[in-house]
């Protein structure tokens, strides 16, 4: 009882801490309630998706031709394979969106069994599949955000010199190829057309350019225990093995789910794990404000025990305070979770394609809090210990002095800069008790430089062409309306890179065939390269030179445990070939799971140079306008020219503004926790200091000085905190960066850090504690100098 | 004729309590005449610190006016207070107030850096004289927790007039030391005065009011009698203590 009319007191007394934690708690609660349950939400509705009757743990593709009774037959009558079916789906030249030269899409299918439709406000999906009726199509949700799709937009689909018109109708979930880090998309169309499509192209079929292919998906047997990814492998085995043909391309649930989620995954991680460092912030923050309440309460806290409070019963006192305080914070921002999760959802989508639950997943949320208050619980009992040493005699006869002690840190009170030597002289008289805040400006400062440099990533062309994306700002590729024969097309893609190669402002330059090869039964992507020793983004060994070499990334180095040197066995249709691998590399395609080689190596597997791709990076984008013009001119119908002024307009999901959206978050939250911090300490530094401020007034210092003084302490601190902060963002930005980018197949991040990268964060926290500091700092105005009188 | 440096008319200090008034200082009418040592005495809760506090500007008077230089400093703003506690003003606490974390010759040479008219390096010679004057300068360089008490007001005397003030304000300077430490700081106090310092100190000790030359008592905040002296002189000292010690006893002291 008598624990209760204390805790009451305390916190009436204490509102301010109170207050603080409490809002502290409230925005980690918020965030990590939010993004956690936003992230197992996309888990389960894709898990859901691929696990429904439209998905499947593995699809191999074929064409239609290829695919004999006898394959067939091995795959119905393995015994890994517990049921399978077939859908025939289009492979058309082209399928384009009306005023959209990048829409990337040349798959088209009906509506196969289990595929579910959005309804049109896109709040749910339909419970009951649509009737699509001729010239409707619909695609994926990702593919509307990839390409900003609306109902009612006009496509256009090719093959050979047909084309047929639709309009788009609403959007499907696509869990095999929905997410817009697939880009393979799967267009939905009706019957009608598709039989239609079928009887009138048929003609225009090659074996080279089949129309008429199948998927077959494949769910394993409930005996069978492996996972996805080795069923495949077992299956395209087995293929090879009994009739010499595996397939043409590979999906599996597994790296459906990694890349549905991959971008999201990213930035919702980097949020998190931010998130979990305000955590370790709130944690300093408590224990700053423990045990500067012990030594400004030394006295009352020395009378209670006088009283006959016990130790323990002071500490359960703290303990009950605080976790008061954090738990009204967490259900405040629990609440406060909802509108977060469904707003982070929405932005999440543009790139999963898959829409989920809105919901907090409560189990987790819950125990994620838990696990938080415990940390908490145990940092006061820590803190608390020196409670135990308060001896009521020493508190009655006054309590703990205020003793100050020489340090080798102490610089001479100068006339000149007054104001900021006496801050110094505060700073180092007693460094305890700023060194919480020279931690947590450190973290903060190093998360702003670590964004700053995602920033920069996505800013240089030269950085992300050293980390082997390919990302550029002029792409020429062959058109798949045309009806040139492949040596016609080479020879006009070889003139257009004369053309381009005259041109200033190069950065890089990728001619190249992307194709899938199949290494042990799983199918990897491959970049064949004209000029291999421009493959970019090398960290070891060489380039590959003769038809027999080729470069792996480190991430398919990691996986196959393979190392320069090996010699692999690499399969494309029916023919195969060795291969040494002479380097290792690293690439963004395919989640970094890509192989490399020259066109040499492909012809040596037979690879067709039907495919082929010029890119190039450019420093001034002003002239692709014209360059693009000159190539319409000479080469449209035969090559297809494309100008990406960004990463964003190459994959269509928005970097920038996800990465100005978490720059933003982070800038913003360390500013909140910034003030938050400044109030808490500079009240207990004005408990503290109270007397000393009565005399320096009364020695001649005005309130203004005063404010000063405690602003430029403060700002001083933050850069000593700042500092720490960037030393730490020059050595440990690029290693955290690379576990987060390592989920689209980085390794090692090439970027350097410009001025700004890292005086920007310095400057902010240095600028926001002196904001702070001075506007916290207003109190000094009521001391009175009287208060020094002893009567 | 002496002039008076510092004049207060009608002044009033009243503060909240309880829900109502209490009344400190009422209409106080007081002249502090140049190179003057005045001792304002009364007993415990009278309101001598409180007219000490609204005399020097460290506090503000409720009502009336404290006029200085022919200003009003109860309607000074608060900028202009401040300067005129580093120019023309000295204070002594009872309990030193020296700023923990700043070593004896930094509290001393502080305030003087204030001052826009001084450079540093007059500013550090003075401190230097006035520690070595207040025999403390062996220790200048050690923090307040340091020294003894005595030493911690002799420096507090030192940061104080540092500045030269017109005037030099003591709230019971020796009411925190021992006998010999009182005798110093009130010898030191004695010969600033000496050589022209204006000092308004306030005490209960008699041996502390026995170095002016004008002693005020105040009763229930007004000042209720006055006695003048000769100008100190350690060898007639007994007979001041007698000539005083008549006086306040028919103030029923």
């Amino acid at each position: 009882m008598e624990i209760l009319t204390l805790l009451k007191a305390n916190i009436k007394k204490k509102k301010g801490t109170f207050i603080s934690i409490m809002f502290l708690m409230v925005i980690i609660s918020a965030v990590m309630a939010s993004l956690i349950s936003v992230k197992d939400n996309y888990r389960n509705a894709v898990k859901a998706a691929l696990k429904s009757e439209a998905g499947c743990d593995v699809i191999l593709f074929f064409p239609k031709y290829a695919l004999t009774d006898e394959m067939q037959s091995v795959l119905e009558n393995s015994e890994l394979v517990g049921n399978l079916k077939y859908f025939n789906f289009l492979s058309v030249d082209s399928l384009k969106k009306e005023g959209n030269d990048t829409y990337d899409n040349d798959f088209l299918q009906t509506a196969r069994s289990g595929l579910r439709f959005y309804k049109d406000d896109l709040s749910g999906l339909e419970s009951e599949p649509r009737t699509i009726q001729d010239g409707e199509i619909y695609v994926s949700l990702g593919h509307k955000y990839l390409y900003k799709c609306e109902v009612g937009d006009k496509f256009t689909a090719s093959f050979g010199d047909r084309t047929y018109d639709f309009t788009l109708k609403g959007f499907v979930e696509e869990p095999i190829a929905g997410s817009s880090a697939i880009s393979g998309g799967g267009a939905v169309i009706s019957a009608g057309d598709f039989n239609r499509i079928t009887e009138e192209c048929k003609l225009f079929e090659t074996a080279e350019k089949p129309l008429e292919r199948i998927m077959v998906c494949i769910n394993k047997s409930e005996s069978y225990s492996g996972s996805p990814t080795k069923l495949a492998r077992s299956l395209t085995l087995a293929l090879q093995e009994k009739t010499g043909y595996i397939s043409n391309g590979v999906f599996t649930s597994e790296s459906e789910y990694k890349f549905t989620v991959m971008t999201s995954d990213i930035f919702i991680n980097i949020a998190l794990v931010f998130a979990a460092f305000l955590f370790v912030i709130v944690l300093i923050v408590m224990s700053h404000s423990i045990g500067a309440e012990i030594e400004t309460d030394y006295a009352a806290l020395g009378i209670l025990k006088a009283q006959g409070f016990g130790s323990g019963k002071i500490r359960a006192l703290f303990i009950w305070r605080y976790l008061l305080a954090q738990s009204v914070g967490i259900i405040v921002g629990c609440i406060i979770a909802v509108p977060i999760e469904r707003a982070v959802s929405r932005i999440c989508m543009q790139s999963t394609g898959i829409f989920p639950n809105k919901s907090l997943s409560i189990g987790k949320v819950g125990f994620l809090m838990l696990i938080i208050l415990a940390v908490c619980m145990t940092l006061i009992l820590i803190r608390t210990r020196k409670v135990a040493k308060i001896s009521p005699v020493r508190a009655i006869s006054g309590g703990r002095e205020e003793i100050y002690f020489n340090s080798r840190l102490h610089a001479p009170i100068s006339k000149k800069a007054l104001s900021a030597s006496l801050a110094f002289r505060q700073i180092t008289s007693g460094v305890s008790r700023y060194i919480g805040v020279i931690l947590i400006v450190g973290i903060l400062t190093f998360f702003m430089i670590t964004v700053n440099l995602i920033g920069n990533i996505l800013n240089s062309k030269t950085a992300q062409v050293a980390m082997g994306m390919f990302a550029p700002n002029l792409l020429i590729c062959s058109d798949g309306v045309s009806e040139k024969s492949i040596e016609d097309m080479e020879a006009a893609m070889n003139e257009a890179e004369r053309i381009v190669d005259g041109r200033e402002g190069v950065i890089e330059k990728s001619y190249l065939i992307d194709t899938k090869l199949f290494y042990e039964g799983d199918s990897i992507y491959c970049r064949m390269y004209k000029y291999p020793e421009q493959i970019p983004g090398i960290l070891k060994g060489r380039a590959p030179r003769y038809d027999n070499e080729m470069l792996i990334t480190e991430i398919v180095a990691e996986a196959y445990d393979l190392k320069i040197g090996d010699k692999i066995w690499l399969t494309y249709k029916e023919n195969e070939a060795e291969f040494i691998i002479t380097g290792i590399g690293q690439s963004t395609g395919n989640g970094g799971m890509v192989l490399a080689m020259s066109f040499e190596g492909a012809d040596k597997l037979g690879v067709l140079h039907n495919n082929l791709m010029l890119g190039y990076v450019f420093d001034d984008l002003s002239e692709l306008g014209d360059i693009k013009r000159e190539l319409d001119e000479r080469f449209g119908g035969t090559l297809q020219t494309v100008i990406y002024e960004s990463l964003d307009d190459m994959d269509g999901v928005s970097y920038t503004s996800m990465v100005n959206a978490i720059q933003a978050f982070i800038y913003i939250f360390s500013a909140i926790f910034a003030f938050v911090v400044v109030r808490m300490v500079v009240s207990k530094a004005f408990i503290r200091e109270r007397t000393d401020i009565g005399i320096y007034k009364a020695i001649g210092f005005g309130t203004d000085r005063l404010r000063l003084g405690f602003a430029v302490r403060f700002m001083i601190t933050a850069f000593i905190g700042a500092a720490l902060g960037a030393v730490l963002g020059v050595f440990a930005s690029k290693p955290v960066l690379t576990i987060a980018f390592r989920m689209i197949g980085i390794s090692k991040i090439f970027c350097d850090f410009t001025t700004l990268t890292i005086v920007l964060p310095v400057i902010f926290m240095g600028i926001a504690f002196f904001v702070f500091a001075f506007l916290m700092s207003g109190r000094i105005r009521k001391v009175q100098i009287r208060e020094l009188v002893t009567e | 004729m002496k002039n008076a440096v510092l004049s207060a008319k009608e002044l009033c200090k009243s503060f909240a309590h309880n829900g109502g008034q209490v009344h400190i200082l009422q209409h106080v009418d007081f002249d502090l005449y140049e190179g003057d040592f005045t001792v304002i005495m009364g007993a415990s809760g009278s309101g001598k610190s409180t007219l000490l506090y609204a005399l020097s500007g460290m506090d503000r008077a409720t009502a009336g006016e404290v006029l200085y230089n022919g200003r009003d400093i109860v309607r000074l703003r608060e900028r202009e207070l401040a300067k005129l506690r580093y120019t023309d003003f000295g204070f002594i606490f009872q309990q030193m107030h020296l700023v923990g974390n700043l070593t004896l010759f930094e509290n001393v040479a502080v305030p003087g850096y204030l001052n826009k008219n001084r450079s540093a390096s007059d500013v550090k010679k003075r401190a230097d004289k006035l520690l070595e004057q207040m025999s403390v300068s062996h220790v200048k360089d050690h923090l307040p927790s340091q020294v003894s008490g005595g030493e911690q007001q002799r420096c507090a005397v030192a940061r104080a007039v540092i500045n030269s003030p017109k005037i030099l304000f003591a709230d019971e300077p020796t009411g925190a030391l021992n006998r010999k430490n009182t005798t110093d700081v009130l010898n030191l106090l004695t010969e600033l005065n000496m050589e022209g310092q204006s000092v308004l100190m306030v005490t209960h000790d008699m041996r502390a009011a026995l170095r002016a030359n004008r002693i005020l008592y105040i009763s229930d905040g007004k000042i209720i009698g006055g006695l003048d002296l000769p100008p100190y002189n350690s060898e007639d000292e007994k007979s001041r203590e007698t000539q005083v010690n008549a006086w306040l006893t028919s103030l029923e002291w």
